[in-house]
């Protein structure tokens, strides 16, 4: 492993439990004077029910808008006062709420940010207002294609789980949700016990915890909410539903069954990924995209996990469906004629994956951003830095391993986007 | 009064070192221009196990005979170069632990902030123990792509396809448009990734002349950020880029904008969304009175999101900013994304947000906003390394020196509420103002 990253992985982190049952995780770093805060609540859009779809990211909303002591403008207005920027973001097995300071304020930021998550009182008057904003979000994202192709693969792939949904819910979802209906989501999920706080940059450690013990609050006396259990993704056969939409291009979305980060083969599996991602050593691409008459203009992979719920994707994206079909057809002798894959290619992609860890860890806002998703999928830091450490070791056998786990055998579920008259409008 | 500690710190010490960075251990910055025209940035920043090398390719849509050379030539830089192929750039990169950005991805919100109409952009971030074998590749890259064929064909379909996308989206119609409005008749009212026709009458020829003309020392910068000593890598610069010859096309006076009554641009799109672009040009960057515009378009931002987005519920996104050029200026622009069915509402409240800098002038409050916010935005934007090369790129394109960012912080201080309400009276009245919009919006309705 190259020696910068090794130096990364070993920074000191530190991991704590306050009284109240929050996890906090630290990780000092003084060269910029900034300080993210990323608190990840682990509520996420899977605990809505059919009928408060969009609730949970709605919820998001509505806590930047007043609490028991502050306005929603002098939340704001606490915030832009110091040059912090706050913002937040629901994902399906989570929410995180994220400010970066400047670390002389940090202090106040963390204690203006515990008071939107934990003293918010969804003011009735910026109720329907809220409502307005997140339909104008929906719409923001259904112009754009890629959005609403990804929006139709769940939609199709995961049918039947609450993985199908989309994260802001449906425009009738949103209009129709009562306040009463959020205020318990909201008492039940936002508590200490449930959060985990990630802490990067120039900050004192002993500082910080002391300041979350005071802020949070104790431990509610009632148990944890409980959640129902989603089944993992494993799809029965061969699934691939064909579908008019209004843009000129075509796009082939399918999801095949995964590993969850904590199998040992994770790591693996996502070194296949880049390895099938590889404009110089992925057999896939080069019939599909790289050859003399390619089949697709854009094609990609990606290995996407949440709380036991885990796929493989690969997106295709042509000018005709027929091309689409024939380059997914393509798919099983490219992964066989991965046998031959040599110990060079692993090492490469390993450096490759790792560095691109470190870009993304100069930033203190990427680096809480992207730790949010290890923390919401464990406990802690631990799994984190375990995949990380296990990255640097991948061998072609796992890689080869990770492949047969999962399209041995082929079972996959998706979905052909296609313009209306086969390809012209 | 907040005041920032580490403020007058920096914009003591920041300004006479030159920093543009915002590391406590930065180094000066070590400045030169090869005899053969290159424009060379290096700064040394300990820390992180990163290198950034950055490249500024200026005059990008001038330069162009055929609208989409400029994009189609960055996206092939990395298809072959020298004796290296598409699969041994990518080997190599990946060995190196290298990644390498030459367009942006139309898919990620934001992704266009380092890219402009003025210049085009090579970044490559590498770990830092490996920064000369990188900058051996970028070298190749960017001074003799080879164009294969068959890649040129498959970078062509690819760009079709997209462009036939974004014909159908809301925003990025509606920002085409409004550039076209501002200053039409200019290399500036081109589309930044070309035409459909455009991209389809290019051939190999278009991009090789292209390349020659654009990709000349004396029409690029080179910013290096590493924690290598600035005179090891000064040195490896000049060895690799100093025999790097070429001349381009000696830059002649830039066309003006076509005097045109055209304010208002309205595209019909069957779309839910609308998107909204107002605004108009403003002096260059260097100008007294750009202070006093930025802190009126970071006060407007405030009082938008405020009024429209919180109030009203208008919109999701939304806010003003300032945009500068080498050849035409700057611009002030305003931007929203709102319900089709609410265009009109969403552009009225725009006009009243914007009368309102005058009515109810900037408070003291707001002001000592816009100074904090701007530090933060300093902190935050220069934390990798690939941004402070990048920083110090475009202040050395718009030659305004490596601590543009300290120095505007310590100007807008300085604008008082006067200052804003004049730059508003004297600028942004409703006369100067051009109008873009696409969505289900007919023009009827207005």
């Amino acid at each position: 492993m190259p020696w910068g990253i090794l130096l990364m992985l070993t920074v000191a982190v530190q991991e704590t439990t306050l009284s109240n049952g929050m996890k906090v995780i630290l990780k000092e770093d003084h060269s910029v004077p900034l300080v993210n805060v990323t608190v990840v609540v682990k509520s996420g859009s899977v605990y809505e029910s059919d009928s408060t779809l969009g609730m949970t990211h709605f919820l998001e909303h509505m806590l930047f808008d007043g609490t028991e002591t502050q306005t929603r403008q002098q939340i704001r207005d606490r915030f832009d006062e110091h040059g912090t920027y706050f913002n937040a973001f629901t994902r399906e097995d989570f929410t995180a709420y994220l400010i970066t300071a400047p670390s002389e304020f940090l202090e106040d930021a963390i204690e203006n940010q515990a008071d939107m998550l934990m003293h918010s009182i969804l003011p009735k008057k910026e109720f329907e207002k809220e409502k307005k904003v997140v339909i104008q979000e929906m719409h923001k994202d259904r112009a754009n294609p890629e959005s609403v192709a990804d929006e139709i693969f769940k939609k199709v792939a995961f049918a039947g789980t609450p993985y199908a949904e989309p994260v802001l819910g449906y425009e009738e979802t949103i209009q129709q949700v009562q306040r009463g209906t959020v205020w318990n989501y909201y008492k039940r999920f936002y508590r200490p016990d449930n959060m985990i706080a990630i802490v990067i940059g120039d900050f004192r450690s002993q500082d910080v915890i002391k300041t979350f013990e005071r802020v949070y609050g104790p431990r509610p006396s009632q148990p944890l909410p409980k959640v129902r259990p989603i089944p993992p993704f494993e799809p029965k056969g061969q699934v691939l539903k064909e579908q008019v939409w209004q843009f000129p291009s075509c796009y082939l979305m399918v999801a095949f069954p995964a590993l969850p980060a904590d199998h040992t083969l994770a790591p693996a599996l996502e070194v296949l990924t880049e390895i099938l991602n590889s404009s110089s050593d992925s057999p896939y691409l080069q019939k599909v995209l790289y050859s003399d008459s390619p089949l697709v203009t854009e094609a990609s992979f990606s290995y996407v996990r949440h709380l036991g719920f885990e796929y493989l994707q690969l997106t295709l994206k042509t000018d005709s469906p027929s091309k689409a079909r024939k380059a997914l057809a393509l798919l099983p002798e490219s992964l066989e004629e991965l046998s031959s894959l040599g110990e060079d290619v692993v090492q490469r992609v390993r450096t490759s994956i790792l560095a691109s860890h470190a870009f993304e860890s100069e930033n203190l806002t990427y680096e809480g951003m992207g730790l949010a998703y290890w923390v919401a999928l464990g406990s802690g830091y631990d799994l984190y830095e375990s995949y990380y450490q296990r990255m640097g070791e991948v061998t072609v056998d796992q890689v080869l391993q990770a492949r047969d786990q999962v399209f041995k055998p082929l079972r996959y579920r998706g979905v052909l986007l296609r313009p209306s008259q086969g390809g012209k409008r | 009064m907040n005041t920032h500690r580490y403020l007058p710190w920096f914009l003591g010490l920041g300004v006479f070192l030159g920093i543009a960075g915002c590391q406590k251990s930065s180094q000066p910055i070590v400045r030169t221009v090869l005899p053969n025209g290159l424009t060379v940035l290096v700064k040394t920043v300990p820390g992180t196990p990163v290198a950034a090398i950055h490249l500024m390719v200026g005059r990008r849509l001038a330069l162009e005979k055929k609208p989409g050379e400029s994009v189609l030539t960055q996206m092939l830089l990395t298809k072959g170069a020298g004796d290296l192929d598409r699969a041994a750039i990518a080997q190599t990169l990946e060995s190196l632990g290298a990644r390498v950005k030459t367009v942006d991805n139309p898919y990620i919100p934001f992704d266009d902030y380092y890219n402009s109409r003025d210049y085009a952009y090579v970044r490559l971030e590498v770990l830092d123990e490996n920064l000369f074998p990188a900058l051996d590749l970028f070298h190749t890259m960017v001074t003799s792509p080879t164009f294969p064929q068959d890649e040129i064909r498959r970078a062509k379909q690819r760009l079709t396809l997209q462009l036939k996308e974004n014909e159908r989206v809301p925003r990025w119609v509606a920002r085409n448009k409004f550039y076209a409005l501002l200053y039409p008749g200019t290399p500036l009212a081109r589309p930044l990734e070309g035409t459909l026709e455009g991209v389809h009458s290019i051939e190999r020829s278009d991009l090789v002349a292209y390349h020659q003309r654009a990709y000349v020392p004396r029409n690029c910068i080179l910013a290096v950020v590493s924690s290598a000593p600035a005179q090891e890598v000064l040195s490896k610069i000049r060895e690799l880029f100093g025999p790097w010859q070429g001349a381009g096309e000696a830059p002649g006076a830039p066309p003006p904008p076509q005097p045109t009554e055209k304010r208002e641009s309205i595209v019909f799109l069957d779309n839910d969304r609308a998107d909204i672009y107002m605004g108009t040009t403003i002096p260059p960057i260097q100008h007294e009175d750009i202070p006093a515009l930025r802190v009126a378009a970071m006060v407007l931002s405030y009082r938008m999101s405020n009024v429209l987005r919180e109030q009203r519920g208008l919109a999701y996104r939304l806010g003003a900013f300032t945009e500068f050029f080498n050849d035409y200026g700057g611009l002030f622009g305003i931007t929203m994304g709102t319900s089709s069915d609410q265009f009109q509402e969403a552009r009225d409240g725009i006009l009243e947000v914007l009368r309102s800098l005058i009515e109810e002038p900037p408070t003291p409050q707001e002001l000592r906003r816009v100074v904090n916010a701007q530090w933060g935005s300093f902190l935050r934007y220069h934390q990798r390394k690939i941004n402070q090369a990048y920083y110090l790129s475009l202040y050395e394109h718009l030659g305004v020196g490596y601590a543009y960012d300290l120095q505007q912080i310590a100007a807008l201080r300085k604008v008082t509420p006067d200052d804003v309400v004049r730059v508003v009276q004297k600028y942004l009245t409703p006369d100067r103002l051009v109008l873009s919009a696409a969505g289900r919006i007919q023009k009827n309705k207005e």
